[in-house]
């Protein structure tokens, strides 16, 4: 016995002094060359950018609000607005987001699993929304997440944590809407939020041109809020403990499912990478069934599929910093009070992507 | 004289050829290096920054409008309408800023002077300034500023700037919902919507000296135009501006023209040699609206004092570059409220931030 200590002692410790025969440890305050990178293709990546959208359908005409849930049955309401916004069918869209990684740790040593690095990261980002002739607001999302990532041997990326939503009314919409909803509805702060999920995403990439990833996003028994009402799974209790929709089935849980793939190849030498990507996002929501054009009864089908949206973006770095970009959009409203409107668009956009690193500490066995 | 000519045209010949022996051009089509830097502790600054304020005087807590021009044939006249309740946190702001200014075709001129190099562009500047509660959910309101003209540099120590600027402030979320009980969305005397304080376009005329690296100093003249097309509220316009065919305040003087002037000195060392450089900068602008006299506590008439000092603000700004691009900044702020719907306020703050510069520049040829 004691012999087979020994010799595996001494085998663990052989393999030991491999691993950290060129071993080297960094630590980096901050970075925003994050580890789990955003998904190329998605809708609300957090980023730098502004983009100007061209709409073939589901330009904003109307609000849609479901009742509260003290206010009796739950039914969808909705104001159809008496006159078209300026330059319809056109937005613009502002984009300031960022993916922060915190207190990195990045240990690099003589093996394939070489680097590893995790850090706390934190992804924030504000979208604003605003009619075509770039004047007032249609709407602003807030979209965050923190959490931990990790990244092993430049192959698998990870990212665990919590995932918010939250959208808000601009100027545009109040004005379109002040003369139409009666001042009685208290109509002002209805929004579209889930705080928080939880999310897990994994990432792949085999080779230095292409990348897979897969997320899953999901609301937990603990979550603070999620609305609409309507799309809140039956265990989600508000007001003296009363569920909000107790006609749903459990196996319901407002869930999101997203899956994409990105190639990027430098096709021009003298400038950037050339990237397309495709994003998929599936919203489990898409079985709840309402009539978003003259509102009424909210209803739940088993049978019906999960509400698809597809991203594909075309971008060309023109240096270091800054992107022009070409997406085709075919699913949900980019902005999310504008949930219920199926949205196609074409748009066009810069984007500026900053990718520093505060190192504090960098240390290499020679 | 045909020996004078020829002895000045060798002395010609001697100069140009002494500039141009090594001379060089270089074309940027768009570069976020600016050569017209923004100014460190503008509270305008176009920027990406995150900061959170916090307030010892000034915090929002009503809205004031000056009524219609011509409504109803009244006097211009001052309206307040507290809120329901305070925004909370009280005291607590977040403040969002997306900008960045953009050098679009940069010709750049190198030789052997003095002078050298000589850079001109043209140029654009835009920012979003977003205002929420400190608890980061609502919208307290958003102010858009830009600004496109010309700008100059010579030797890497004199640049200027002359074109046209922007300021246009929009009500947010936050404070819409505390006027609901102000009759929102009616007529009348009651909350208007869509009242903002805007300058659309003025003219601005920009100076910066740079006499040795680590020293700036800086001055600004910004004025509405004969032409401009909007300015409000109604009670700032000069005695020219006209609406519906007939002049907005004929009783002001002359001498009033809604100017704003701006100066400030900027420092920059490299303090901390493993990190970036730290700057220190102070604005002063001074607002000749300052003159218009109104009680913004309770509202009322509305009065010109010629002999009123133009309403000054100050601005001083500690910045710590951590990376090449990422800074922190702490910032003092006396003066207008941040918000430009709120021009009405007295405001005092300590902001701390993160800001992020990047300064990229896509060349096009460089010989």
């Amino acid at each position: 016995m004691k012999k087979k200590v020994l010799i595996g002692l001494v085998m663990f410790l052989i393999v030991i002094t491999e691993l950290f025969a060129d071993f080297g440890y960094q630590f980096d305050m901050i970075s925003l060359h994050p580890l789990h990178k955003e998904y190329f293709a998605d809708r609300v990546r957090p980023d730098i950018s502004l983009n100007y959208l061209n709409y073939f359908e589901g330009s904003p005409d109307k609000i849609l609000q479901d009742s509260y849930v003290s206010s009796g049955e739950q039914e969808v309401k909705v104001w159809k607005f008496s006159g078209d916004f300026s330059s319809k069918d056109s937005m613009i869209e502002i984009k300031l987001g960022e993916t922060i990684g915190i207190a990195r740790n990045t240990f690099t040593f003589n093996h394939w699993l070489s680097p590893l690095s995790i850090d706390f990261s934190i992804q924030a980002e504000l979208q604003s929304f605003y009619t075509g002739d770039f004047n007032d607001s249609y709407g602003y999302d807030g979209i965050y997440f923190y959490g931990v990532s990790f990244r092993v041997a430049d192959f698998v990326s990870m990212r665990v944590g919590n995932h918010h939503y939250c959208t808000h009314y601009g100027d545009a919409i109040y004005k379109k809407a002040s003369g139409i909803i009666p001042t009685v509805e208290n109509w002002m702060g209805y929004k579209y939020i889930r705080m928080n999920d939880y999310v897990v995403g994994l990432s792949i990439e085999p080779n230095s041109w292409l990348r897979v990833y897969v997320e899953y996003n999901f609301p937990p028994k603990d979550i603070s809020t999620l609305r609409p009402n309507m799309f809140a799974p039956n265990w989600l209790k508000r007001l003296k403990g009363q569920s909000v929709d107790p006609g749903y089935p459990d196996s319901y849980n407002a869930r999101i499912i997203s899956t994409g793939i990105e190639v990027a190849y430098p096709v021009f030498k003298t400038l950037g990478n050339t990237t397309i990507g495709y994003d998929l996002h599936l919203y489990e929501e898409g079985k709840i069934q309402y009539d978003h054009e003259n509102g009424g009864s909210v209803s739940f089908d088993k049978n019906a599929p999960w509400e698809m949206e597809h991203n594909i973006k075309i971008s060309q770095n023109l240096s270091k910093t800054v992107s022009i970009e070409l997406t085709y959009h075919n699913g949900r409203s980019p902005y999310n009070n504008f949930f219920f409107q199926h949205t196609e668009y074409f748009s066009i956009s810069f984007r500026f992507n900053p990718d520093d690193t505060v190192t504090i500490f960098n240390y290499k066995v020679k | 004289m045909k020996k004078r000519f020829s002895i000045c045209f060798l002395l010609c010949f001697f100069i140009i050829f002494s500039v141009f022996a090594d001379f060089g051009y270089k074309l940027d089509l768009l570069s976020l290096d600016p050569i017209y830097s923004e100014y460190l502790a503008n509270r305008g600054r176009a920027g990406l920054s995150i900061s959170y304020l916090s307030f010892s005087e000034g915090f929002p807590d009503k809205i004031i409008q000056d009524t219609f021009f011509n409504k109803d044939n009244t006097v211009q006249k001052v309206v307040v309408f507290p809120f329901d309740a305070d925004i909370e946190p009280k005291n607590r702001m977040v403040n969002l800023q997306t900008g960045e200014t953009f050098g679009l075709v940069r010709n750049t001129f190198t030789f052997d002077s003095w002078l050298s190099p000589i850079s001109f562009d043209f140029s654009m500047q835009g920012v979003l300034s977003f205002f929420f509660r400190g608890s980061f959910d609502d919208n307290i309101g958003y102010d858009g500023m830009y600004f496109y003209g010309l700008t100059c540099k010579i030797g890497d120590f004199i640049s200027f700037r002359f074109g046209n600027h922007h300021y246009c402030s929009h009500y947010g979320d936050a404070i819409l919902k505390q006027v609901q009980n102000n009759t929102f969305g009616q007529n009348g005397n009651n909350f208007w919507l869509t009242y903002k304080y805007v300058r659309m376009q003025t003219r601005l005329f920009s100076i910066s000296i740079e006499p040795c690296s680590w020293l700036r100093i800086y001055g600004e003249v910004d004025y509405p135009p004969r032409g401009i097309y909007s300015i409000r509220p109604d009670m700032f316009a000069p005695n020219w501006i006209m609406r519906d065919g007939l002049y907005i305040n004929p009783e002001y003087p002359d001498s009033y023209n809604a100017r704003i002037v701006a100066t400030g000195i900027e420092l920059t060392f490299s303090l901390f040699k493993n990190l970036g450089k730290t700057a220190i900068g102070y604005d002063l602008r001074f607002y000749e609206e300052g003159k218009v006299k109104y009680d913004h506590e309770n509202g009322g008439e509305i009065t010109f004092d010629e002999d009123a000092p133009w309403e000054m603000e100050h601005n001083i700004k500690i910045a710590q570059g951590l990376s090449r691009t990422v800074s922190v900044e702490i910032a003092y702020h006396n003066g207008r409220s941040p918000f430009n719907n709120n021009f009405d306020q007295h405001t005092q703050y300590i902001a701390i931030g993160l800001r992020f510069n990047p300064d990229d520049t896509v060349t096009l040829f460089d010989i």
